[in-house]
């Protein structure tokens, strides 16, 4: 009967610890994969962009990095443009996986000549 | 005497309701911060509209003087300044007043965009509305004609990003 009850008293308490640990796990988890969210890096990279751009006067050309888009990219197995340059509708779109990615206007009317560095993961603007 | 015999039973049940409703408590509350905190939207309108202000004062100055197209019947200021006169239509994400005065009294108005936006800076301006437009104002004194011009200008911004 004590021994009945001792090994009951132990699987109670490795089911505690268990789940109590698999509880941990579980908030760990969730919250590495929300600070991964891709989202938040198209919106900043989005606007950053745009803001360059506004920023900029004719003749400028600006170098960027953006190797961490790639990298983000590259753990999503996405393999297009991360970066692309609407000079019909003057926005900025960023793609980091396989979908609609996220885009924002800026507003000067010049130019935009663009072309992305995939070795050296740079993109490079110019303003006309 | 009793009570130290509940506590010894309570102290036995481990998998109790209690734990379940403590795990639930604090893994609902971590679960809510953290979506609330990564779908925060990142705000740049007030940089937008700073560098909409300078635009339009670094293209109607010339080294501290004001550039005289300005008071030009075909004065344009989205080709004086490069801005695309599209998004400046009906309806519009942006908004640019800019007002000249000598002395008290106003020599030039122009007003683009939205013209609700003015409104909704002043309010701004009183109280925190985190959905309205973003203004930036600029003041500065440009000469014309031997004569210091008080400039103004107004501009805001409420673009927000798409999705696709």
């Amino acid at each position: 009967m004590i021994n009945k009850k001792a090994d009951l008293i132990v699987l109670e308490t490795t089911i505690f610890i268990v789940l109590n640990i698999l509880f941990f796990v579980i908030i760990l988890v969730f919250i590495r994969s929300s600070s991964n969210n891709d989202l938040i890096y198209e919106q900043t990279y989005a606007k950053q962009i745009a803001l360059f751009i506004d920023n900029a006067k004719p003749g400028m050309e600006i170098n960027l990095d953006v190797s961490q888009l790639y990298d983000i990219a590259g753990n999503n197995h996405f393999n297009g443009n991360v970066v692309m340059i609407d000079n019909l509708n003057k926005r900025v779109k960023i793609n980091l996986v396989d979908g609609k990615g996220y885009s924002y206007g800026y507003f000067t009317n010049s130019s935009i000549i663009w072309s992305l560095d995939k070795e050296q993961k740079r993109l490079i603007l110019g303003v006309k | 005497m009793k009570i130290k015999k509940m506590n010894k039973k309570g102290g036995e049940k481990l998998l109790s309701m209690w734990w379940f409703f403590v795990l639930i408590v604090i893994g609902g509350g971590i679960f809510i911060g953290v979506l609330i905190y990564y779908s925060v939207d990142i705000n740049v309108n007030s940089v937008e509209a700073d560098v909409l202000a300078e635009r339009v004062l670094d293209c109607i100055s010339d080294n501290s003087n004001l550039n005289a197209d300005i008071f030009n019947p075909d004065f344009d200021i989205f080709q004086k300044c490069n801005l695309n006169p599209n998004l400046f239509g009906k309806p519009s994400n942006y908004f640019i007043n800019l007002s000249i005065y000598e002395g008290n009294l106003s020599v030039f108005n122009i007003t683009r965009g939205d013209h609700s936006f003015q409104a909704d800076c002043l309010i701004q301006e009183k109280v925190t509305a985190n959905s309205f437009p973003k203004c930036s104002r600029k003041i500065d004194y440009l000469f014309y004609n031997n004569q210091s011009l008080r400039v103004v200008i107004l501009a805001a911004s409420n673009q927000q990003g798409k999705n696709g």
